[in-house]
C-alpha cells in the first residue's frame, strides 16, 4: 500500500499534531495549519485522530496509488480527483492501485489533508513526524515532499467490519467512496470572514483609535504569508510608550504588531518568543479555521471574553468526539 | 523588585511576569519558579517556558478544569491563575540549589566568519581586536533559548559592545555563527534569516534532535567564549552535556 507524488504543487508536506513540549528549547510547535480538517481525514480512515498525515496548500499536487490504497480527504484549497473524476470530500476512499489522484482548484480555503489508513510513516524527531524545515525535522529527510517520494503507511491500520468493506466497492473510475462520513455543512474547512479574539498582553498600550481599528477593519492577508504566519495588511496600529520590549512568549494563535504598525498572525511554525506588543489571540477554537486563508482573504477580528473562549473550544471539541463516534463503528476493535 | 502579574496568553497559556529587565536576579525567579513548577506539577499544564522576566505555562483547559475545582462562573483560566497566585506565594528557594553549569565555546573570529565585525569596530570606535578582547572578557548567562531551536539569548555585553540590529536582515548565516544585538550575544544554531551582527563563528553544534537532549545549552547556563584560529575551527571536539 503506498502513494508515489507524482507533482508536488506548493510545498507538501508531512504534519501531525505537533512537536510538543521543546518550546523551552526554542522549537516551535509546528503541526498541522488547520487541526480540525486533519484530525477528521485521520478519523475517516479509522486512524488515531494525531496520526501522520499529508498537508497540501492550495492545488496543484498530484499522487499516484502503487497498490489498493484507503484515503480521506478533508479541508480547503483543492479538490480531489481520482482518474479524472471528481471525489467527495470527508469520506472513506478506497482507491484501485494505478489510480491518479489529482488535486484541483477549490474556491475557497488553502490547506487540505489527505489521511491514509494506518497513517503515512514519517522520520520522527523529538517525538514527531511533522515536517519542520529550518532544523531538517520530521516528515521525509525533514523536507517537503519531491516528484518521486514514496508516502507508506506507517502501521497496518484497523480494519474496517466486514460489512463496511462491501458497501465500499471498487466503481469503474478505479475507486469507490463510503456512503457515510462527515455531514460538509458542518465542515470545517473553509476559511472565516471573523474570528473571535481575546485581548493580547499589551492591549492597553495600543492607542484608543488603534483598538478601535483593530476591532473596526478589514485585515487582508499578505502575499508573504506562511506557515509561520500572516502578515496581515490594513490600517497601522501603533504601540505607545513600549520602547523595545524584552522578549517573551508568544504562540500560535497571537496577533503581535511589528514597528511599522503591522498586524502578524502567528501560525504553526511561529517561533517561541517575541519581542513586539501582542494586541491580541485569536480563540483557539477559532484558529484552525485560520488555517484556511490564503493571501488577498479578508479578515475581521471581533473582542470576546476568556469565557467565551473557553465554551468555544468545549463545543469544538464536543463536536469532534461526536465525529469520532460516527465513525468508530465502522471499524473493527 | 518589579511587581509581577499573572496574564492570558489566549486561552490556553498564562504568562507569569516578574518584570520587564535584564537582570540575573529575575531569571533566577523565574526558573525556580520552573523547577518549583516541575517537582511538583499541575495537571493539565504541558509545558513551561522560561524568557527573561517571564514563565509561560501551556495547558490543556480541559484536563485543568477537572483537576482545579473553582467557583462555577471562574473560568479555567482564572482558576489556573489563582492557583499559580498561591504557588508563588509560597517562599521558593532562592537560585539554583547547585551553582550554574559553566561551559566554554571556542570561537573563530576570522574575517570570513565575523562578517560584521568591522562595522562593529567602527560603530564602538575601537578596533577589530579589541572588540574581539571584550567579547571575550565576560561570563554570560543564558536567560533563554528562542527564535529557533537551540538559539541562546545570552548577556550582558560590556556596554561598549551594544550595537542595534542590522537594518535589513541577512537571508541566511551559517550555523555556529556568533552574533551581537542590544547588549546580547547569540549563536545560530541553524542555517537561518540573521538580524544579529555576526562576529564570529564557534565549530561546536548547538542543536541536534538525535541527541538527548537535544538543546546544547539552557536557560540558567554560564556561558565563556574562547578564541581559535582557523586551524583549530575542524578540530576541536564538543562534549555534550
Amino acid at each position: 500500500m503506498a502513494l508515489r507524488m507524482v507533482k508536488p504543487g506548493w510545498m507538501p508536506a508531512l504534519q501531525d499534531a505537533g512537536r510538543k513540549g521543546h518550546r523551552a528549547q526554542g522549537m516551535p510547535l509546528s503541526g498541522a495549519m488547520d487541526p480540525d480538517a486533519y484530525r477528521s481525514a485521520n478519523l475517516l480512515c479509522g486512524n488515531h485522530p494525531d496520526a501522520v498525515a499529508l498537508e497540501l496548500t492550495l492545488h496543484g499536487a498530484s499522487l499516484m496509488a502503487e497498490a489498493e490504497v484507503w484515503l480521506a480527504h478533508v479541508g480547503g484549497g483543492s479538490l480531489l480527483y481520482i482518474n479524472d473524476v471528481p471525489a467527495p470530500m470527508g469520506r472513506l476512499l478506497r482507491v484501485a492501485p494505478f489510480s491518479l489522484l489529482t488535486f484541483q482548484p477549490a474556491g475557497r480555503g488553502c490547506r487540505s489533508y489527505l489521511a491514509m489508513a494506518g497513517g503515512f510513516a514519517a522520520q520522527i524527531d523529538l517525538g514527531s513526524g511533522s515536517t519542520y524545515a529550518p532544523a531538517r525535522l520530521g516528515g521525509v529527510q525533514g523536507r517537503s515532499l519531491q516528484a518521486g517520494d514514496l508516502l507508506t503507511p506507517a502501521a497496518p491500520g484497523r480494519v474496517l467490519t466486514a460489512r463496511t468493506q462491501l458497501s465500499i466497492p471498487i466503481g469503474p473510475d478505479g475507486w469507490g467512496a463510503a456512503t457515510w462520513g462527515m455531514d460538509v455543512r458542518l465542515d470545517p474547512a473553509t476559511a472565516p470572514d471573523t474570528v473571535r479574539v481575546l485581548a493580547g498582553a499589551e492591549w492597553e498600550a495600543f492607542s484608543t483609535e488603534a483598538r478601535q481599528a483593530f476591532l473596526e477593519a478589514s485585515f487582508r492577508v499578505h502575499p508573504d504569508a506562511n506557515r509561520m504566519g500572516y502578515p496581515l495588511q490594513g490600517p497601522a496600529l501603533a504601540a505607545q510608550g513600549l520602547g523595545s520590549m524584552r522578549s517573551t512568549a508568544v504562540c500560535p494563535g497571537t496577533i503581535q504588531v511589528t514597528p511599522g504598525g503591522t498586524p502578524f498572525l502567528l501560525m504553526s511554525d511561529a517561533q517561541t518568543v517575541g519581542g513586539y506588543p501582542r494586541v491580541a489571540h485569536i480563540f483557539s477554537a477559532d484558529l484552525p479555521a485560520c488555517g484556511q486563508l490564503r493571501p488577498g482573504d479578508d479578515l475581521r477580528f471581533v473582542l470576546g471574553s476568556i469565557s467565551e473562549a473557553e465554551e468555544a473550544l468545549e463545543g469544538r471539541q464536543q463536536w469532534f468526539r461526536g465525529l469520532e463516534a460516527s465513525v468508530r463503528c465502522r471499524f473493527d476493535a | 523588585m518589579e511587581p509581577w502579574r499573572i496574564y492570558a496568553l489566549g486561552d490556553r497559556a498564562l504568562t507569569v511576569s516578574f518584570g520587564d529587565t535584564l537582570s540575573d536576579l529575575l531569571s533566577e525567579t523565574v526558573l525556580s519558579l520552573q523547577q518549583a513548577l516541575q517537582a511538583d506539577p499541575i495537571p493539565g499544564v504541558e509545558e513551561c517556558v522560561p524568557s527573561y522576566a517571564t514563565l509561560t505555562l501551556y495547558y490543556d483547559p480541559a484536563v485543568v478544569r477537572a483537576s482545579l475545582p473553582g467557583p462555577p462562573g471562574l473560568s479555567v483560566s482564572e482558576r489556573l491563575a489563582s492557583h499559580l497566585w498561591q504557588r508563588c506565594q509560597q517562599p521558593t528557594p532562592t537560585g539554583s540549589a547547585s551553582s550554574p553549569r559553566l561551559v566554554e565555546i571556542p570561537v573563530c573570529y576570522e574575517p570570513d566568519f565575523g562578517l560584521d565585525l568591522d562595522l562593529v569596530a567602527v560603530h564602538a570606535g575601537m578596533t577589530v581586536d579589541e572588540v574581539i578582547e571584550l567579547h571575550l572578557s565576560r561570563t554570560y548567562r543564558v536567560y533563554l533559548i528562542g527564535f529557533v531551536p537551540g538559539f541562546p539569548y545570552m548577556g550582558v555585553t560590556d556596554p561598549r559592545l551594544d550595537i542595534p540590529r542590522r537594518a535589513e536582515p541577512r537571508q541566511r548565516v551559517a550555523p555556529g555563527s556568533v552574533a551581537l544585538a542590544g547588549r546580547q550575544t547569540g549563536i545560530y544554531p541553524l542555517e537561518t534569516p540573521a538580524g544579529w551582527q555576526v562576529i564570529g563563528r564557534t565549530p561546536w553544534t548547538l542543536f541536534d534532535a538525535k541527541r538527548t537532549p537535544a538543546c546544547w545549552l539552557s536557560a540558567g547556563m554560564e556561558v565563556r567564549f574562547r578564541r581559535i584560529g582557523l586551524e583549530d575551527f575542524a578540530s576541536t571536539s564538543q562534549p555534550w552535556p
